[in-house]
C-alpha cells in the first residue's frame, strides 16, 4: 500500500477507526464516566456497572498480543496463511490480523497500522510490531 | 412445578445425506421416539422444532407428517444450542403444566443448506469477520490461551479427537466410525494453528427427537422413565466482563443452575455430553462444568477420566467431532446419548453404572458476546 493511500480509500466500516498521517490507527472507542470502561466499537449503555454516560474517547495504536492463530484456510478478505490475532488495546481484547510477525508470542507489544482488505478498495486495520522509538 | 420424564427416544444416522432432505430425516426421528415411548401421535399435545437452515414453520411439517397437527407447536433458533432449547420449551411446558405429552425435535439437512460445503459465516454485522476471523479462528484463539494459561500442548487438543473416535467407532449412528491416532490428528491438515482438519466437527445432515411427558403420565407408558432433574439456558455474557477465553460465564452459570435445581453435586455426574465442535473447547468445559477443579482441566484429561472407561466419560456418544454436527439436531441429540446411557442401552460404549447424566450445548457467536447461549439437562435414571 502506498504511503498516501490510507488518507483516501473508504473504512469497510463508517465511524470505527481514524488513521494518523503516519498510518498508525486509533479505535474510536467510548468511555464510561462512572466506571471508565472502555467500549469499541462506540457504544451507549456501560455493560459493566450500567452507566449510562458514556464519552467519545480513541484507544491504541500501542497493543499487546493476547492469543493468536495462523489461519491455513481462506476467509473473506484474506488469502492464506496469515496470522491472526487478538490485542490488548486498553486493555480491551481487539481481533485483527497481524503483519510482520514472525515469531509470534503473547504479551509482544505492537501497533493499530492501517491495512488494506480483500482487493485493496476498502481500508482496515491490523497489528504490526510496536516501533521502537 | 412437575416433574418431567423422558419416555422415548429417536435418532437418524448422521451423515452427509443430500438425498433425504429435512422432512425425511426429522419425520424419521420422530416416528423413531414415539415407537421408543409406545405412544400414539395423537395422544401429543405440544411439540418444540428447532432448525436454522431450513424453511418457515418446520416444527409443523415435520409433525404433520408424522400424524400430529393441531397442537401447540414452537419453532426454535439459538445457534448449536438449538436443538437442547428445544428440549427445554417442551420441559418447561411439561413442567408448568401446560400439556402432558410432548415432543422435542432437532433437524438440519447441512448439506442442502444455503451454506452447503461453506463455512458458517460470520454475522452480516461482524467486524470480525472482515478482518480474517472465522469460527475454527475464534477456537483456535482459545486453545492458544489454553497453552498460555493451563499448560496445554497441540498432543492435548489432538487427544480429545482421539477420545471422540474411539467412543464414535461405537456408535452406528455416527459419521465416522474409525478411530484415529494423535500422529493422524496431527498429521491432518492445519487448519487454524493449533487446530488441524480432525480436531474440526464436520457439517452433517441428520434428527433426533424425544418424547417427553409429566412423570405421572409416564408411569402408564414404562416402569423405567428417565427423570429430567433440571435444565438451564443462560445467554451468552458480555465480553468484556470474560477475563480470559478460557471459560464461560454462561457456561459456569448454566451449569450452577443446572446443579442447584437438581439438587446434586459436579462430582456425582456418571456420563456428559458436550459441545466439542472444536477438540480444544471440551477442555474448557470440564472447569467451567466443575468436573475438575479450577486449573486442573489439563491433568484432568490426561488422567484418561473423560475417556471411556474413566471416572466420568465425557462425549461417549463419540460427540461431534466423530458423530458429526447437523447444527440444530446435535441438541436433541446430545440428551437422547445420555439417555441411553441411563437406560444401559449404550451398548459397546455404555458407561457403567451411570446414575446421573448431564447434557450440555453451547452455540452462537454474537458480536460484543462470550457466546450466544449455554443450555444444560441433568438427567437420571
Amino acid at each position: 500500500m502506498s504511503e498516501r493511500m490510507h488518507l483516501n480509500t473508504e473504512h469497510f466500516r463508517e465511524d470505527l477507526f481514524r488513521v494518523s498521517s503516519d498510518g498508525t490507527v486509533r479505535l474510536l472507542a467510548s468511555r464510561c464516566a462512572d466506571c471508565g470502561q472502555v467500549y469499541f466499537p462506540r457504544t451507549t449503555i456501560c455493560v459493566a456497572c450500567g452507566g449510562t454516560e458514556l464519552a467519545d474517547t480513541e484507544i491504541g495504536p500501542d497493543a499487546e498480543l493476547f492469543s493468536y492463530s495462523r489461519v491455513h484456510m481462506p476467509t473473506l478478505n484474506f488469502k492464506p496463511p496469515y496470522l491472526a490475532g487478538l490485542g490488548l488495546v486498553e486493555g480491551l481484547r481487539v481481533f485483527a490480523p497481524v503483519i510482520d510477525v514472525n515469531e509470534p508470542a503473547v504479551g509482544m507489544k505492537l501497533e493499530l497500522k492501517a491495512l488494506a482488505l480483500g482487493d485493496g478498495s476498502k481500508l482496515g486495520y491490523a497489528f504490526y510490531p510496536r516501533r521502537t522509538v | 412445578m412437575r416433574e418431567v420424564a423422558i419416555i422415548g427416544i429417536g435418532q437418524t444416522r448422521f451423515g452427509k445425506m443430500p438425498e433425504r432432505g429435512f422432512r425425511e430425516l426429522g419425520q424419521e426421528a420422530i416416528r423413531l421416539a414415539l415407537a421408543d415411548a409406545g405412544i400414539d401421535p395423537r395422544k401429543v399435545q405440544g411439540g418444540a422444532c428447532s432448525r436454522l437452515y431450513i424453511d418457515i414453520a418446520t416444527g409443523q411439517a415435520l409433525f404433520s407428517g408424522t400424524g400430529i397437527a393441531g397442537i401447540e407447536v414452537t419453532n426454535v433458533e439459538n445457534a448449536c444450542a438449538g436443538g437442547s432449547t428445544a428440549v427445554r420449551t417442551v420441559w418447561k411446558d411439561i413442567a408448568h403444566g401446560e400439556y402432558d405429552i410432548g415432543v422435542a425435535v432437532g433437524v438440519e439437512s447441512m448439506t442442502t443448506s444455503p451454506i452447503a460445503g461453506k463455512m458458517i459465516p460470520p454475522a452480516s454485522d461482524d467486524i470480525e469477520g472482515q478482518l480474517g476471523n472465522a469460527v475454527p479462528v475464534t477456537f483456535a484463539l482459545i486453545a492458544r490461551r489454553l497453552m498460555e494459561m493451563r499448560g496445554a500442548t497441540a498432543e492435548d487438543f489432538a487427544q480429545v479427537s482421539v477420545k471422540a473416535h474411539q467412543a464414535g467407532a461405537l456408535n452406528p449412528k455416527a459419521q465416522y466410525r474409525k478411530e484415529v491416532t494423535i500422529e493422524e490428528v496431527l498429521a491432518s491438515r492445519m487448519i487454524a494453528d493449533p487446530i488441524t482438519l480432525l480436531q474440526c466437527c464436520p457439517n452433517t445432515d441428520g434428527a433426533a427427537a424425544l418424547v417427553m411427558c409429566s412423570m405421572d403420565v409416564a408411569r402408564r407408558f414404562t416402569a423405567n422413565p428417565i427423570r429430567v432433574l433440571s435444565s438451564s439456558l443462560v445467554s451468552g455474557g458480555f465480553s468484556v466482563n470474560q477475563p480470559d477465553l478460557i471459560s464461560y460465564q454462561c457456561g459456569r452459570e448454566a451449569a450452577r443452575r443446572a446443579y442447584e435445581g437438581a439438587g446434586v453435586d459436579p462430582a456425582d455426574i456418571g456420563v456428559v455430553e458436550v459441545h466439542d465442535a472444536f477438540a480444544p473447547e471440551e477442555i474448557v468445559h470440564y472447569e467451567d462444568l466443575g468436573l475438575c477443579a479450577p486449573g486442573e482441566c489439563i491433568e484432568f484429561l490426561r488422567s484418561g477420566a473423560t475417556a471411556l472407561g474413566g471416572r466420568v466419560p465425557v462425549n461417549p456418544s463419540g460427540g461431534l467431532l466423530s458423530l458429526g454436527h447437523p447444527l440444530s439436531a446435535s441438541g436433541v441429540r446430545n440428551v437422547c446419548e445420555i439417555v441411553q446411557q441411563l437406560r444401559g442401552d449404550a451398548g459397546p460404549r455404555q458407561v457403567e453404572g451411570a446414575k446421573l447424566g448431564l447434557a450440555q450445548m453451547l452455540g452462537g457467536a454474537v458480536s460484543g458476546l462470550e457466546a450466544g447461549a449455554c443450555c444444560i439437562h441433568i438427567l437420571a435414571r
